[in-house]
């Protein structure tokens, strides 16, 4: 394996971990993570080293990160209630911004999940729209959307 | 506090160094391999399985069993004919775009196309190869029946045994319609869920 690719892994890794974190529970974050990993290993030869990394990263995650979302459907159900039902709690118990930022991404669908993930980590709608497939505008809307969620979750 | 002021926290964390020493580097280029060899050797089992029937099959009317008659042949022919026909269907079923980089939008198209696919592949089960494999088995037990007695029409012996395979047949149809509307529907449901909530917003 190319050294130059295990350390862009290793550069990259706290946002891989990341996106596996939304995306599995537990044990299978790891798992979820190794996928990940496998997948970038396999795209890696056609990745061209003028575009963003993370918009790479970005997009080979969450190929894999659905995959995985189609596999544990019945296990993220019953996860995705829990989190409904405790989400209210949980926003008045964060004490942290590491706890506001988890709790949040926790509380959204998978698709503004990764649109969240994506803003933070500072992506264009332009770019945002060549990794999900939808028009920039939507994205625009869509984020509009978050800040009004998040104003009503941790402000009010 | 705004939106905007996660991202500070969001920056702290991403620059944290990867966990390098729990990732499994040198798992991953045998992973890829057994991936490779899982989509192009996926349903292996089952089309040996059909292809060593028919050639056991062939064997036993052309070649061992001396003065098998024309319905036993034509029933071994129909097992190879069959075979074949298994395999090109199971083989089309894994017909679907695997790459790891499109965009979100078609990634989720590729994967409902793809349980689609097994959907109606399971679905009708009963006619590309419950149906066929029937015919074959009535072919084969009239023929060896000729073949033993002089006469068409089985024993009970023979009867008892056409009705064993009916049954299984059943069983395995049952078990296939069984499999779709509890794992295949809601993980199509699932998906389409998610393409909309992507598409519509």
């Amino acid at each position: 394996m190319p050294s130059d690719f295990e350390q862009l892994v290793h550069q990259h890794g706290a946002r891989i971990r990341r996106i596996a974190l939304r995306y599995a529970a537990g044990g299978a974050v790891d798992d979820l993570v190794q996928d990940i990993l496998l997948r970038l290993w396999r795209s890696y030869p056609r990745f061209r080293s003028d575009a963003k990394i993370e918009t790479w990263i970005y997009r080979v995650a969450l190929n894999a990160a659905m995959t995985y979302v189609k596999h544990t459907i019945r296990e993220r159900e019953g996860l995705a209630a829990v989190a409904a039902r405790s989400a209210p709690a949980a926003a008045q118990a964060a004490t942290s911004m590491a706890d506001v930022l988890a709790g949040f991404l926790a509380m959204l669908g998978e698709v503004d999940a990764a649109i969240l993930m994506m803003y933070l980590d500072g992506l264009t709608a332009e770019e945002m729209s060549g990794i999900l497939g939808i028009n920039g505008n939507a994205i625009a809307v869509r984020i509009n959307r978050l800040k009004q969620k998040f104003s009503d979750t941790y402000v009010d | 506090m705004n939106l905007d002021d996660l991202k500070i926290e969001w920056r702290t964390e991403m620059e944290q160094a990867g966990p390098a020493s729990g990732w499994r580097f040198d798992e991953i280029k045998n992973s890829v391999s057994e991936l490779h060899r899982g989509v192009r050797f996926g349903n292996f089992w089952l089309v040996f399985a059909f292809l060593g029937v028919s050639a056991i099959d062939v064997f036993a009317q052309w070649v061992s069993l001396e003065g098998a008659g024309w319905m036993s042949k034509l029933g071994a022919v129909a097992w190879v004919v069959f075979a074949a026909w298994v395999a090109v269907v199971l083989r089309g079923s894994l017909k679907v775009n695997r790459s790891d980089d499109w965009t979100l939008r078609s990634r989720l198209q590729i994967e409902i196309e793809r349980l689609e696919k097994q959907r109606s592949l399971w679905g009708s089960v009963g006619a590309w190869l419950l149906a066929p494999m029937l015919a074959v088995n009535l072919l084969v037990t009239l023929g060896g029946s000729h073949d033993k007695t002089g006469s068409y029409a089985p024993g009970l012996t023979g009867w008892v045994i056409y009705a064993v395979h009916v049954a299984l047949f059943a069983f395995v149809y049952w078990f296939c319609r069984r499999e779709v509307r509890r794992t295949i529907d809601p993980l199509l449901m699932r998906l389409k869920s998610l393409y909309r909530d992507l598409v519509d917003g």
